[in-house]
């Protein structure tokens, strides 16, 4: 008998069977994610659905006895390869472990399992009058999963420099380990540090590598008695970038994300239902915008006593004017970009996404990130020359960027993504070609810029420049997970 | 691996498009993100879902797996409610559906269907019918009722009943009372009797494309021979399949279709039938998917939307019964949780349709309510059949029985 059969007879034995499978049929649908090209997957071993902690712990603990890897899908949603096997391993797919376990209106958090949507945690949150943060990511993906892996959204300058508070996780020995304040069991679930060092820390962007996030607290906020979308517009990009900067580290939004204009236009979309990309995204010269239309708008979130965002609206407008944007009144923006106020509105303000019918852009094209990056603010900068160069050389139109400061505008995010129009087996070579591509790219990004990619199975390699800070992790993924079963498929170490 | 299996690019580009959210498996905020989707409800994994069935076809298109027997299995055990489509649109159409009536085709045409459907279809083939039942009984139902025989004298309206009201004895006084009602109203009604033959809406959804156009073409040919351009039925798949499916192959023409519910309320607001008896029941009212999502609006040639649910008709009839008092689920409309009878699982998988009917009628109970309304002869098949197997209490009505019973 292989591991795997030992495995799964184990498994059998302690699941129920209606919980485990090793059906290839079952299995197929977990093996493909939008990152996947035509005909390439690789199939897991077995699917297994724990819905407790103590099932996880007897899942890895088995697993790691036959030494089995596994892959952690916490709700499936991840498009770049993140939560689909690559090297037969066996799915841990926690959707079952579903649970807000707590909102806590005292101490402002709430406790989720994995399997906790962001859908959930908004909804359950605004009936105490609270907001989480909320990502671009989809609204049916998990928050768990999102929030490890640090993500942009509406609350991104509110929650520097994260929003988790403490977890509880399982290792491959079978070790439960809760973390922050959470880890004295009287403490509670409210903060992330205690008198030790840091151990949230690090699991956030393991990826899985080091054990099973079971249970987050994570930041919750007061809803303010007002939440309004302001948005500004921009010729070109640096004015807009030194914009966000200024608005961030003057503490005057929760939040604020440069959309450059093919984005803009690609979120008209939402809503409209239209079947095909406009025209105009397609056009070769993809810097300059059609005429009447701004190169980018920011978007911010503002939130809190109704005279206070008063001020605050006109103190951002003012800046934006200094450095020769502009404001743009919710009726202008409306009128330009229906969709784009209708997503912005939805999410950004309201704090809950769109339906998935109506937030959708793929029925139009297939979204390929070029690079999901974060660098320092004047870096960025030369990140928007090198990305027109990289898509002049390598792309073809429509590509797009987006941009918004993490770390109180110390780094900003830098996202680009290249837009699919064909079908998948038409564009296969050039899905490929831009793979390959932006894996030489990686390199230049950081060794150039200082760019640090992230939300991506990693280049082996990029661990070893760390120097001393990668042995140490590597030491301690020994000690922890000694004989790698744990998403070896993500490249982490 | 060649199976055989190619989608066509709009299908295909679906399913490599799908960003695995699972939001197809529960309602959106108006629903507070409830679990909706059967299938993934009972089996979890994420394969028993509109993402997952994607994931297996777009698996099937590239060739990398063979259309198995559990393929097969899995791809049958979805009920077509449609509620996936509710809140998914991913691709250049927005019925989602079309996904799984394309790979069900599929399915036929490589003869990996449930034994239950080849029966059924067999007995379509033989007899004209769903339910496996001689031809010659078809109009057994209408037996006394006087009204017209559309195949031999002219009539306005054409009262179509179904497959399952026309054989399933214990629900002809549901057909019997919609003729009644007609009639009372002042219509001039017709009935095919022993002539009627299926809609062919269910031999689509089970993936016989070929059955269901050439039942389209006999009943559209019928109509005309008869000179009927208005049809009445009480069966929610044959609403679906005239209305809707009939127009997306060109064959409903300029027929107006209408559900008995739909017709009644609207015969009660031109006051032709009025309410008068008391029904001191408390009821709560179950939405047919066929009523419902299924006929939301759907792309049309040139793109023109066109929608028919049904879902104030019925609640506006129940109201207008005096005494009887109406009161909703959690689940209801366009978020409602299905009876589980629909897309041949009652034939296919009769346990599995009767624990979706059965979590349903948990959902109806915990409304206080005494009883279970529905507009559906497939509805209230499978609940009957999930409360006499359960010993619930629970009454089951088919609206039109309470209608009838108040006038």
């Amino acid at each position: 008998m292989s591991n795997v059969d030992l495995l799964y007879q184990e498994l059998i034995s302690t699941f129920p069977e209606e919980r485990v499978s090793r059906d290839e049929a079952i299995r197929t649908s977990y093996a493909t994610d939008l990152s996947s090209p035509p005909g390439v997957a690789t199939l897991p071993a077995l699917v297994v659905l724990p819905k407790t902690t103590d099932e996880v712990k007897s899942l890895l603990v088995a697993a790691n006895r036959f030494k089995v890897p596994v892959v952690p899908m916490s709700r499936g949603s991840n498009i770049a390869g993140l939560a689909v096997p690559h090297k037969g391993e066996v799915v841990v797919d926690l959707r079952l472990m579903n649970k807000i376990i707590e909102i806590n209106t005292d101490a402002a958090y709430a406790v989720v399992e994995p399997g906790v949507t962001h859908h959930q945690l908004s909804l359950a949150a605004s009936k105490k009058g609270l907001i989480n943060h909320l990502p671009t990511a989809t609204g049916g993906g998990s928050t768990v999963a999102n929030y490890l892996m640090r993500p942009s959204g509406n609350l991104s300058a509110k929650w520097d420099p994260d929003p988790i508070l403490a977890l509880e996780v399982v290792t491959p020995s079978g070790d439960i380990i809760r973390t922050g304040s959470a880890s004295f069991g009287t403490a509670g679930w409210r903060a992330r540090y205690g008198p030790f060092p840091d151990l949230t820390g690090l699991f956030a962007c393991s990826y899985g590598t080091l054990g099973i996030v079971t249970k987050m607290s994570v930041k919750l906020y007061e809803r303010g008695e007002e939440e309004r979308l302001l948005i500004t517009k921009f010729d070109s990009f640096p004015p807009a970038l030194e914009y966000m900067k200024l608005i961030v580290r003057r503490n005057l939004v929760d939040g604020v994300t440069f959309w450059n204009w093919v984005w803009n236009l690609f979120h008209e979309l939402m809503v409209s239902k239209a079947q095909k990309l406009p025209e105009e995204m397609m056009k070769e010269d993809q810097r300059t915008p059609p005429p009447g239309i701004p190169f980018g708008i920011a978007s911010a979130r503002l939130s809190g006593c109704k005279e206070v965002v008063d001020v605050q609206e006109k103190t951002c407008i003012r800046l934006a004017r200094e450095l020769g944007g502009d404001y743009m009144p919710l009726e202008e923006i409306k009128t330009i970009h229906p969709g784009t106020w209708a997503y912005l509105n939805s999410y950004f303000v309201e704090g809950i996404h769109l339906k998935p019918g109506e937030e959708s852009t793929m029925r139009a094209a297939l979204w390929l990130p070029g690079w999901l990056i974060n660098a320092e603010p004047s870096k960025i900068l030369e990140l928007e020359e090198e990305m027109w160069d990289f898509a002049r050389r390598e792309a073809k139109p429509p590509y797009m960027f987006r941009v918004l400061p993490f770390n109180h505008a110390r780094e900003f995010f830098f996202a680009f993504v290249i837009l699919i129009t064909g079908s998948l087996e038409e564009e296969k070579d050039y899905m490929v070609h831009l793979r390959n591509a932006y894996a030489t790219l990686y390199h230049t990004l950081l060794a150039k810029h200082g760019a640090i990619m992230f939300r991506f199975r990693q280049d082996p390699t990029f661990l070893a420049l760390t120097g001393p800070y990668g042995e140490l992790l590597r030491k301690i993924k020994n000690l922890v997970d000694p004989n790698n079963i744990m998403h070896p498929g993500v490249n982490l170490f | 691996m060649n199976n055989g299996i190619k989608l066509d690019k709009r299908l295909y580009n679906f399913t490599t498009r799908c960003v695995r959210c699972a939001e197809c498996t529960f309602g959106y905020k108006n629903a507070e993100f409830e679990l909706f989707c059967p299938i993934y409800n009972k089996f979890n994994f994420f394969t028993y879902s509109l993402g997952g069935i994607a994931q297996l076809a777009r698996a099937l298109h590239e060739g990398r797996i063979n259309l198995t027997e559990s393929v097969m299995d899995i791809v049958y055990h979805c009920t077509n409610c449609g509620a996936c489509a509710e809140v998914c649109a991913e691709v250049d159409f927005p019925d989602m559906m079309e996904l799984q009536h394309e790979v069900r085709a599929r399915c036929v045409e490589a003869g990996q269907v449930p034994f239950a459907h080849m029966a059924v279809i067999e007995g379509l083939k033989k007899d004209d019918n769903m339910m496996q039942k001689p031809k010659a009984e078809r109009g057994k139902w209408a037996e006394g009722l006087e009204v017209k025989d559309i195949t031999q004298e002219k009539a306005e309206v054409y009262y179509h009943a179904g497959c399952r009201y026309c054989f399933d004895e214990e629900l002809w006084p549901a057909a019997r009372s919609a003729v009644n009602l007609l009639k009372k109203a002042g219509i001039d009604v017709g009935i095919a009797g022993k002539d009627e033959t299926c809609c062919g809406g269910r031999a689509f959804e089970i993936g016989y494309q070929g059955e269901f156009i050439k039942y389209a073409e006999n009943n559209v040919e019928m109509l005309r021979t008869a000179g009927i351009k208005t049809v009445v039925t009480s069966c929610s798949d044959g609403y679906y399949a005239f209305k809707v499916l009939y127009d997306k192959i060109d064959k409903k023409g300029d027929l107006q279709v209408f559900h008995i519910t739909e017709y009644l309320d609207r015969l009660m607001k031109e006051g032709r039938l009025r309410l008068t008896k008391s029904a001191p029941l408390t009821v709560t009212y179950h939405d047919p998917c066929h009523l419902g999502r299924k006929v939301e609006p759907w792309l049309r040639k040139e793109e023109k939307l066109e929608a028919a649910e049904i879902y104030q008709p019925p609640r506006d009839l129940l109201n207008r019964i005096p005494a009887l008092k109406l009161i909703e689920m959690r689940r209801i409309k366009e978020n409602a949780w299905c009876c589980g009878a629909g897309g041949g699982i009652i034939d296919a998988h009769p346990d599995f349709a009767r624990w979706v009917a059965s979590e349903r009628i948990e959902e109806a109970k915990a409304t206080g309510a005494e009883a279970i309304v529905t507009a559906c002869p497939w509805c209230k098949r499978n609940f009957s059949d999930a409360i006499k197997e359960s010993g619930e209490r629970l009454k089951i009505y088919d609206i039109v029985e309470l209608i009838e019973q108040a006038r």
